[in-house]
């Protein structure tokens, strides 16, 4: 639910694009899916990875995610911001499944560290800013900067998303972003 | 190392690490709507015993009321309570295999949505999809009024919170066709609830959601709350944003029949006669004098406005506005000239975009509206020229370097 006015914004080529797949899924079209899929796929596994902070819950995340966008695109009003309501089911997703876990004491261990090692297709250096990005600084941070730098979203947006306040979405950016250089330019973090 | 680098590092990494799970998405969703109100017609084998059993049971089962005569036997012990709250007030009792043992209506439109079906010893997840196809059936959800309440309640407190999860997920799903939301929660015995419950003729799982909710807004009470509809409540815990324990929420409760936020704050910022489109207004949903009110708060040039506005038909109920308190940082006024500049050549120079468009690029990065205030230097940066832009936003300073030729950012900075 909205609790901030958001101001209207002019509409972007992507959204268009986003929009008029979620239409066309409405009627059952697979082909649109997939398009909705690859053009969203890094935003929504990102995303959910940061909640999660476990690369498998993350997965299961985003394959419901996509399950879910199918199911419910029907029910899907055209605002001109296909992207947020697609993460906001990623988001209400990823809580359930750490709420879940939390309630059962089963906590899921963070694995991404060997996860980033081992992946050989990513140059080191963004390896250990994506390690960063993920284990030092506070979750929510965590959350922010990877929806900044993944999605292209505004902080206004990201603020609904996350249903924070926008001053408090800058200010976190803002420290996460301070703490991320400084760690990365001491070379105090490195891949485990 | 600047942000821009930062942001691309992680960009760069996060797609070659997003793995493919296309495949596993249209498995899922090959055949999900065409099974949603299907009732699986095979029954379980049962032994003899259970057989016998269940002739008994199906003398039993369904009938308004009839409840307990057997739960004794083995196998047919409650275990747990399913409770389905829309206006149609159910109960479902459980085995310890989570299959069903009874149904009850707890009213006269739960008799309706139950009507004759036989669900005795159907999985539950089985029965609730039965069940929820029949109040859509039956109208009892539409668009005006989605919100289901799931409520559990058993002996082991893991385990219901297990079902309530599952259920409330398997319901989401299944509401999603008709735009549904559902706030679910586990609950333990109280009595002091039930009795509350009993005083207003409401069941134990929408009692407990009307404390969930007094608990955190005091000038509300049970009485009052008791008289909403589960659409009406949900609306409550989603703008509130009540966390309490155990309780979770899918979906959007319907406002279909309120003016809705926007409208709302329109309402309030005619009255008030302020257009300015920047300022972001707190509005809450609330519940006053038995009517269903948006309560709207907003801060302009060092004044705080509260309006009370009737959801239904945008009436202003009340209205104040007074100096804020001490802390309140007086804004520049808005007229405030732009400093003139001596060493940025003059906008007219041909290939540059301009100081209002360097304004309008940074304002648009985290989506708010250019002013005036906003302050632009051009210089000169490893032989290009770029546009500096610097100001203040939620006490937050920031500054963007922006391409002077081609309008692309730089870089930018955010500092406290």
């Amino acid at each position: 639910m909205l609790l901030l006015y958001i101001a209207p914004e002019a509409g972007k080529k992507p959204d268009e694009l986003y929009e008029s797949c979620i239409l066309k899924i409405a009627e059952g079209d697979k082909d649109a899916l997939r398009t909705l899929y690859e053009h969203t796929k890094s935003a929504v596994y990102g995303f959910a990875l940061s909640i999660a902070q476990n690369m498998q819950d993350a997965e299961d995340i985003m394959q419901d995610t996509f399950v879910s966008i199918n199911v419910s695109a029907h029910g899907y009003k055209q605002m001109g911001k296909p992207l947020n309501w697609m993460l906001t089911i990623t988001r209400n997703l990823a809580l359930m499944k750490i709420r879940a876990r939390r309630r059962l004491a089963d906590l899921a261990e963070d694995d991404w560290g060997l996860f980033i090692a081992d992946a050989a297709s990513v140059p080191s250096e963004d390896k250990l800013v994506l390690a960063a990005a993920l284990n030092s600084v506070t979750p929510e941070e965590s959350q922010i900067v990877i929806l900044h730098a993944i999605t292209g979203l505004k902080h206004r947006e990201i603020a609904e998303i996350l249903n924070l306040p926008l001053s408090t979405v800058l200010s976190k950016h803002s420290r996460a972003l301070k703490k991320l250089r400084s760690v990365l330019e001491k070379g105090e973090y490195y891949a485990q | 190392m600047r942000n821009s680098d930062i942001e691309k590092s992680i960009k760069g990494a996060m797609e070659r690490l997003t793995p493919d799970v296309f495949d596993g998405v249209l498995a899922k969703c090959g055949n999900k709507n065409d099974n949603v109100f299907l009732i699986q017609a095979k029954k379980p084998k049962r032994s003899a015993v259970m057989r016998a059993a269940g002739a008994l049971a199906a003398a039993l089962v369904m009938t308004f009321g009839g409840l307990f005569a057997y739960s004794q036997i083995e196998g047919n012990r409650v275990d747990s309570l399913v409770m389905l709250d829309v206006n149609p007030s159910l109960e479902i009792r459980l085995n310890r295999n989570d299959r069903v043992i009874d149904v009850e209506a707890k009213n006269e439109d739960a008799v309706r949505v139950i009507d004759n079906m036989d669900l005795k010893n159907t999985p539950i997840d089985v029965a609730i999809n039965a069940l929820i196809g029949s109040m859509l059936k039956f109208g009892y959800i539409h668009e005006n009024a989605n919100s289901i309440l799931l409520s559990v309640e058993g002996a082991d407190h893991e385990k219901s919170v297990l079902l309530q999860r599952n259920l409330a997920q398997s319901i989401s799903q299944q509401l999603n066709v008709a735009n549904g939301a559902v706030i679910s929660q586990a609950l333990a015995d109280d009595e002091t609830l039930r009795g509350l419950a009993q005083a207003n003729q409401i069941s134990f799982g929408k009692a407990a959601l009307v404390q969930k909710i007094l608990d955190e807004n005091s000038h509300l009470t049970f009485d009052e709350l008791a008289q909403l509809s589960v659409n009406e409540l949900n609306l409550l815990v989603s703008s509130k944003q009540i966390e309490a324990q155990g309780l979770e929420a899918q979906g959007t409760a319907s406002d279909a029949e309120y003016i809705g936020y926007e409208r709302a704050i329109q309402v309030a910022l005619t009255h008030a006669d302020i257009s300015n489109q920047d300022i972001t207004p707190q509005v809450e949903m609330d519940f006053d004098d038995g009517e269903m009110v948006y309560d709207i708060e907003f801060l302009v040039d060092g004044r705080e406005y509260e309006y009370e506005i009737n959801a239904r038909d945008g009436v202003i109920i009340d209205y104040s506005q007074e100096r804020a308190d001490d802390g309140y940082e007086r804004q520049e006024p808005k007229s405030a000239p732009i400093p003139a500049n001596p060493t940025s050549p003059p906008q007219t120079e041909t290939g540059f975009i301009g100081e209002d468009a360097a304004r309008e690029i940074a304002a648009a990065h985290i989506g708010i509206a250019p002013h005036a205030e906003m302050q632009v230097d051009m210089d000169k940066d490893d032989g290009l020229y770029v546009y500096e832009v610097e100001f203040h936003l939620d006490g937050m300073e920031f500054s963007y370097e922006i391409d002077a030729s081609t309008g692309d950012i730089l870089s930018w900075e955010e500092d406290d």
